[in-house]
């Protein structure tokens, strides 16, 4: 093994790395944002915007993020409609994980009983009471593990933004091997990037199922 | 002036009409139990009571308030507590956090004297010790004691009750039963849809009888449980009786 030529790069790599932390905090901060937004405005339960939001989750959940970020990116500009590097990865990103966060908590939110609802409704609970203190609290235990799943997920996806010129990790990976030919020294070191941003949220959400668990069976 | 008052109450469901023009009224202090066939509407007349579902005509009106005003449902809501058939405590809550969410809420009642209230109406279903117990740890006749406890604790100026016995194994209804029948000599306006036919009998002042929709029936537990004069309640108690 020989870790030179990586050590060499090592401005470059942290450079990348922090792109993809920059890209998938996007993904994660945003796009749980948006999910939220979505499941919330479901659970409101409106004829049209139901409609309209679901569609919205078919078609980000049913696409490629990659064609995603070549429409924004190369496909909204033939409409007259400039969009620059950042804003076409931050937009895609954000709309593709939150597609994919409405829907898992879409799932916990239909696994809470109907009954709760209703005894919370009958104590003369509000909408944003009920849905606070005891949907909330009941979905998360439900969505947490495939939540943590689509994280993971879209971190590792974020590495699609190198088609519309993002530096992030795996494109730079590519470029050391061209370069140095070490692919094995570059790419162990590029997977521990990766599980650097990785680890913690698995970490993170066991932490709060150990919480939720504590809080009755 | 009565506590709660019905008129020409409609609920429909779609184009099934499922309350047909509801007309009757409680005292203060009255436990009343309605009975009937499965699907007559009785657990639809408790849930339009307190607003669980919206009605299509008519009006209700509690403790002087009208459903129909504008801050009616709400008002109506925090002076009827309902108690239902799968008790529905908040599961990831512990007893003390189930007795204690609305008040807070609801009431506004801050933690110490929601928890004095809260541990005073646990005492009295006989459940103090359970506080800090989830409810997937009790029984099912301690899970309705609790709910009772919850609803109790909103100070309600009615009781609503769901076949609260219904879902419970045979040897915990009667503590469940003994609850609403001291809740009854304490003084508390109830509304009890239930089987039990003794409890209507020994318990309630006044019996209605509800058949697709409409009251067929109302009068004392002997009037209309003993000597029926309706043919629908009469082949109605037989049934029972057969069984
Ligand atoms: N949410 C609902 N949607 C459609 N129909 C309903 C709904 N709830 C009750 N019903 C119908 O209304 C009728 C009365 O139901 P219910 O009040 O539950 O009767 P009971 O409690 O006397 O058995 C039944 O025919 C039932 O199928
Ligand atoms: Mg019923």
């Amino acid at each position: 093994m020989n870790f030179a030529p990586v050590w060499a790069s090592r401005w470059l790599l942290l450079d990348s790395f922090l792109t993809t932390l920059f890209l998938s905090a996007i993904a994660i901060v945003v796009g749980t944002f948006v999910g939220t937004l979505v499941s919330v405005l479901r659970a409101l339960n409106i004829g049209v915007l139901n409609v309209i939001l679901r569609i919205y989750v078919e078609v980000f959940r049913g696409t490629p993020l990659l064609m995603q970020l070549f429409f924004v990116y190369f496909g909204l500009p033939m409409l007259g409609i400039e969009v620059d590097k950042f804003w076409a990865a931050f937009s895609a990103i954000s709309l593709y994980t939150g597609a994919y966060v409405a829907e898992v908590l879409r799932a916990g939110v239909e696994a809470v009983p109907k009954g709760q609802v209703e005894a919370a409704t009958a104590l003369g609970l509000s909408f944003g009471q009920r849905l606070w203190y005891v949907v909330r609290p009941q979905a998360l235990r439900v969505a947490l593990p495939p939540l943590v799943g689509v994280y993971v997920a879209i971190i590792k996806d974020t590495s699609l933004a190198t088609v519309i010129g993002y530096n992030e990790l795996m494109r730079r990976a590519m470029e050391l091997v061209l370069q140095y030919g070490r692919p094995l020294e570059v790419l162990l070191t590029v997977g521990c990037l990766y599980f650097i941003i990785c680890f913690p949220i698995s970490k993170f959400s066991e932490w709060i199922e150990r919480r939720l668990a504590r809080n009755g069976a | 002036m009565p506590l709660l008052t019905m008129t020409n109450v409609q609920k429909r469901f779609g184009s099934l009409s499922v309350l047909n023009g509801i007309d009757m009224s409680v005292e203060v202090g009255q436990v009343v139990a309605i009975i009937g066939p499965s699907g007559s509407g009785k657990s639809t007349l408790l849930r339009v009571i307190n607003g669980l579902e919206p009605i299509q005509g008519g009006d209700i009106v509690v403790d002087g308030i009208s459903m129909a005003s504008g801050r009616g449902l709400h008002e109506i809501r925090k002076h009827v507590g309902m108690v239902f058939q799968q008790f529905n405590l908040f599961s990831h809550l512990t007893v003390g956090g189930n007795v204690m969410l609305a008040q807070k809420l609801v009431l506004g009642r801050g933690k110490a004297d929601a928890e004095k209230r809260g541990r005073e109406l646990l005492a009295k279903v006989g459940l103090e010790e359970k506080w800090d117990a989830y409810p997937s740890q009790l029984s099912g006749g301690q899970q309705q004691r609790v709910a009772i406890a919850r609803a109790l604790a909103m100070d309600p100026r009615i009781m609503l009750f769901d076949e609260a016995t219904s879902a419970l194994d045979p040897e915990l209804v009667g503590e469940v039963l003994g609850v609403m029948r001291s809740l009854a000599n304490s003084g508390m306006t109830m509304l009890v849809v239930t089987h039990e036919m003794n409890f209507a009998r020994e318990v309630a002042d006044r019996v209605l009888f509800m058949d697709q929709g409409r009251i067929l029936a109302d009068g004392t537990p002997d009037e209309v449980v003993a000597q029926p004069k309706d043919a629908r309640v009469q082949q109605f108690m037989r049934r029972l009786t057969e069984r």
